[in-house]
């Protein structure tokens, strides 16, 4: 069975991997935000020295998170706050670049569908 | 290996094309279909149907969740436990104990977060695993983190520490190594 859910998250892992990849060659220096982010690095592994990160997520998490000292870049930044937040638009826009990716990889399965969808009308704004 | 398939098929392509404003992606699949966003979006949470997906989302919900199996049920009309927070690390009587054990050493001689000096200096004549145990967080730092933060971490590592992928992730690895959790327990169910 572990090897099952390794197989799991790693296929999850290289789909979106490959999206973001894909993104940054479109546009190098966008803007990704990574919804409900939780531990992932993906910013490091997929860094291209020129892309501005936003890894969001409850404040709870972002604080666990920055115990953990990871390394520090001025261009990853890590916002606490709720998909649902109106405010976090309005952070999210003063880093907006030309192009902006939103990724979401393990944030919809917890919510219902009105829930989604209120979190996708959210992010239109 | 329903949940394989529904992990990779949401995608939203949503473009806000005023002139001056950001060009928006909402995107994370490699089917682009506007129009089916919302059916996409509902497959999402059907990832629920799966007891074991569930498993790994609410960990201890699963008496909560079975409903959801049963063929030909409205999985919206049960009680879904959308609602319902995630078990936190530290908790609960076992994780306290399991967590309690993980941190024994620490605990036992002096807190790194009280008397980092000594600490150190502890380190240093301890044992090498031990040494290396008592860098992790200790019980109070873990408590309340939710478990399913650790559940991906702890299979990126899983499949970066494997010889049969180029996948590497130091950081997640560092992370992994940082937290003082008894990971074995993923494995064992």
């Amino acid at each position: 069975m572990t090897a099952v859910r390794v197989a799991f998250f790693d296929k999850r892992r290289a789909i979106f991997d490959e999206q973001v990849r894909s993104f940054l060659e479109k546009a190098p220096d966008g803007l990704v935000v990574n919804l409900g982010g939780g531990l992932n690095t993906r910013f490091y592994r997929l860094d291209n020295s020129q892309v501005e990160w936003i890894d969001l997520d409850l404040s709870g998490v972002i604080a666990f998170r920055k115990k953990l000292h990871e390394p520090e870049r001025k261009r990853h930044r890590m916002i606490a706050a709720s998909v649902f937040d109106d405010d976090r638009v309005v952070e999210i826009k003063r880093y907006a670049r030309s192009r902006v990716l939103f990724v979401a990889e393990g944030l919809y399965p917890y919510f219902t569908s009105a829930m989604s969808l209120a979190a996708f009308f959210t992010q239109r704004r | 290996m329903r949940y394989f398939l529904s992990g990779m098929f949401f995608a939203i392509r949503n473009e806000v094309e005023k002139p001056g404003e950001p060009r928006f992606e909402i995107g994370s699949s490699q089917r682009q279909f506007g129009a089916v966003a919302m059916v996409v979006l509902d497959d999402q949470t059907r990832l629920a149907e799966d007891a074991k997906v569930m498993c790994h989302r609410r960990l201890g919900h699963l008496d909560a969740e079975a409903g959801a199996l049963t063929p030909g049920t409205d999985w919206l009309a049960k009680q879904f436990p959308d609602n319902q927070t995630p078990n936190r690390v530290g908790e609960s009587s076992k994780h306290h104990s399991e967590l309690q054990m993980f941190c024994t050493w620490k605990n036992l001689f002096v807190s790194h977060w009280h008397a980092a000096p000594f600490g150190i200096a502890l380190n240093s004549i301890l044992p090498k695993p031990v040494a290396a145990q008592c860098n992790r967080f200790n019980l109070k730092i873990l408590r309340g983190v939710a478990q399913t933060l650790l559940i991906p971490l702890h299979y990126y590592v899983e499949e970066s520490k494997s010889e049969s992928n180029s996948f590497k992730d130091e950081i997640a690895e560092r992370f992994h190594e940082a937290i003082a959790y008894d990971w074995s327990k993923f494995d064992a169910e």
